[in-house]
């Protein structure tokens, strides 16, 4: 992975937002207020038409509220000059947007060339950045329609990336992806983001990525209305009302678990058996469980790091499991 | 009588990489070698009285067929000059109205006859190759002016959000990104306009402006057909010819990648 360049995130604050199409009897987004705190990860999920987009495009001022504030550092975004306001902001849209007749380098260095980087900066930035999102490096060479819709939805993250901004929207940045290809960037995404800790506005129908992506989730009803605003983890063990519970889906229990990391569950010392199932500790204790129903085995070896020549650190036994899917083992 | 062009859609010749277009572009070229070609030996087996060997020969055919291409270009250039500029603000402004009055203008200058514009502006102004100029801009501006507008209008407003997204101007979002995805659709423009103004040309002859059109009215007014008929297809040879320049810069011109 390369070396973020590391421009820390700011705080988001929105207060009051309210969007009117004209035209259009219902506001899009109403009386919205939510605080982004400084490079945190928020996702927006919530059904199709319910003002996710919108609400985006208004903390980067594509589109202007109708009434309301929006602060970013605690600066009233509206003071701004829109193009300078939009240059620290990189936006990943939902429909990709690449630039048809610029080759994939092109499109990724586009504002750095305008704000004057020099050639070999770019190149390297460019470089740097389709390393990052998983694409060879002979891609730079390419042009958009020479690329797979998934491809070019990485490029797209690339590009939003490219001028190193403090906030980041991301408005279904992986939607095109398979789920193998879709589970590499989002950890390739978390992994990135524990270091240069934007802030981001994440945008997904899914609320299983959500629970992923998300330091907090707020699940919109229509008009943006927010119905919870939280922890992944506060979510699932109290959502808020039927509405929530009904985007949670089945199996709230096992996704609990996959929240879980095995690092962060308090593990009991290693018995000397020998024979029994081992497990990276960088496993969820949702893995853990999958593990001991395959193996019909209650107890696993959790090791310092994948493959055979780990060292074992401790156990977990199903009893732990069902501790912490009851919250005893929490949040850290 | 109105009949507004339709804009013309651009040469797909560029896509894909069919050697039958290539073979295609010659064709063009080919008829015109033979056209000529047969305009030549046919003239030569004609006996020509002293009027016709005074109008049918190289000297004068030269400097003729140099008036008319030097007229065409200006012309051409011209009328790129007013309707690219004027195109690309009406789209930007996003007005109605100037998008009426402007595609009115345009579709006035069209719908007179040329021939009757000319002599209009001839009785207006003066004669001369000025006013001759003035004529067939007016009536080639309209095919560009149209298809700049379309096609600044036809740019995929998910690309120019994406642009405005990033912090681009709205100036730099039209060089980098409407103009250059715009540039096949202003070129069949300019391609029409280009064919339009090469066989209107000739009636700048009527105003004293030069050109083949000398020639073409000299052998119907002298009912000498010999004269008439070379220069006649020498027009439509020369027209011919800008139409497979302009497909030459459509295909060339394009911008890589779409
Ligand atoms: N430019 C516009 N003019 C008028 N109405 C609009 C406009 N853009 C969006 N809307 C309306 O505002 C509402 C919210 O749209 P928005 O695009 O924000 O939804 P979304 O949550 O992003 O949906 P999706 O998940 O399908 O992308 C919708 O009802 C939509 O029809
Ligand atoms: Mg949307």
């Amino acid at each position: 992975m390369p070396e973020p360049t590391g421009r820390p995130g700011e705080t988001i604050e929105l207060t009051d937002v309210t969007k009117r199409y004209p035209g259009q009897a219902e506001p899009a987004v109403e009386a919205v207020s939510m605080v982004i705190p400084a490079g945190e990860v928020v996702v927006l999920v919530g059904p199709s038409g319910c003002g996710k987009t919108t609400t985006m495009k208004m903390i980067n001022r594509l589109i202007e509220p109708t009434s309301g504030t929006i602060t970013i550092g605690g600066t009233d975004v509206l003071t701004l000059d829109p193009d300078q306001h939009r240059r620290d902001i990189g936006y990943v849209i939902q429909q990709i947007g690449l630039f048809p007749h610029k080759r994939i380098e092109d499109n990724i260095g586009l504002m750095p060339k305008v704000l004057g980087w020099s050639r070999s900066r770019i190149r390297a930035r460019v470089a740097e950045l389709l390393e990052l999102v998983g694409l060879p490096a002979d891609y730079a060479r390419r042009y958009p329609r020479e690329l797979s819709g998934g491809q070019q939805q990485r490029v797209g993250v690339a590009r939003a990336l490219a001028a190193d901004p403090s906030v980041m929207l991301m408005d279904e940045p992986f939607g095109a992806t398979d789920p193998i290809t879709r589970d590499h960037l989002q950890n390739e995404f978390l992994r990135l983001q524990r270091e240069v800790r934007k802030t981001i506005v994440f945008v997904t129908h899914d609320f299983d990525e959500a629970l992923k992506m998300g330091d907090r989730i707020a699940v919109l009803r229509p008009r943006s209305v927010i119905a919870q605003y939280d922890t992944p983890e506060a979510i699932l063990a109290a959502p808020a009302d039927d509405y929530v519970a009904s985007f949670i889906g089945a199996g709230g229990q096992l996704k609990k678990l996959a929240l879980l990391r095995l690092r962060d569950v308090e593990l009991a010392p290693a018995p000397r058996a020998e024979g029994l199932p081992r497990i990276a500790v960088e496993a969820t204790a949702r893995d853990a469980l999958d593990l001991m129903l395959g193996e019909g085995s209650d107890v696993v070896l959790v090791t310092d790091d994948f493959g055979d020549d780990a060292t074992v650190i401790g156990s977990l036994d199903l009893r732990m499991v069902m501790g912490a899917a009851a919250g005893e083992a929490g949040n850290p | 009588m109105t009949a507004p062009i339709q804009a013309r859609r651009p040469a797909r010749a560029a896509r894909g990489t069919g050697r039958p277009r290539w073979a295609g572009l010659l064709v063009r070229p080919a008829l015109i070698v033979a056209g000529l070609l047969v305009l030549w030996l046919w003239t030569r087996g004609q006996r020509l009285d002293s009027i016709e060997a005074r109008n049918v020969n190289g000297e004068v055919i030269g400097s003729q067929v140099l008036e008319h291409v030097e007229l065409t270009l200006i012309c051409t250039a011209l009328t790129i000059a007013i309707a690219v500029p004027l195109g690309v603000a009406v789209s930007l402004s996003r007005s109605r109205v100037g998008r009426v009055v402007v595609l009115g203008l345009g579709n006035l200058g069209q719908a007179i006859p040329s021939v009757g514009l000319i002599v209009l502006l001839a009785l207006v102004i003066s004669i001369g190759v000025g006013t001759a100029v003035i004529a067939l801009v007016a009536y080639a501006v309209l095919p560009v002016l149209r298809n700049t507008m379309v096609g600044i209008e036809g740019v995929d407003p998910v690309l120019t959000e994406a642009a405005r997204g990033m912090g681009l101007s709205r100036l730099a979002v039209l060089f980098t990104v409407e103009l250059p995805l715009a540039v096949p659709v202003i070129l069949a423009g300019v391609r029409t306009a280009l064919v339009l103004t090469v066989a209107s040309a000739p009636l700048a002859a009527l105003i004293d402006g030069g050109g083949l059109g000398e020639g073409l009215f000299t052998g119907l007014s002298l009912n000498r057909p010999v004269i008439s008929v070379t220069f006649g297809v020498l027009v439509a040879a020369l027209a011919l010819f800008a139409d497979w320049l302009g497909l030459l810069a459509e295909m060339f011109l394009r911008p890589k990648g779409m």
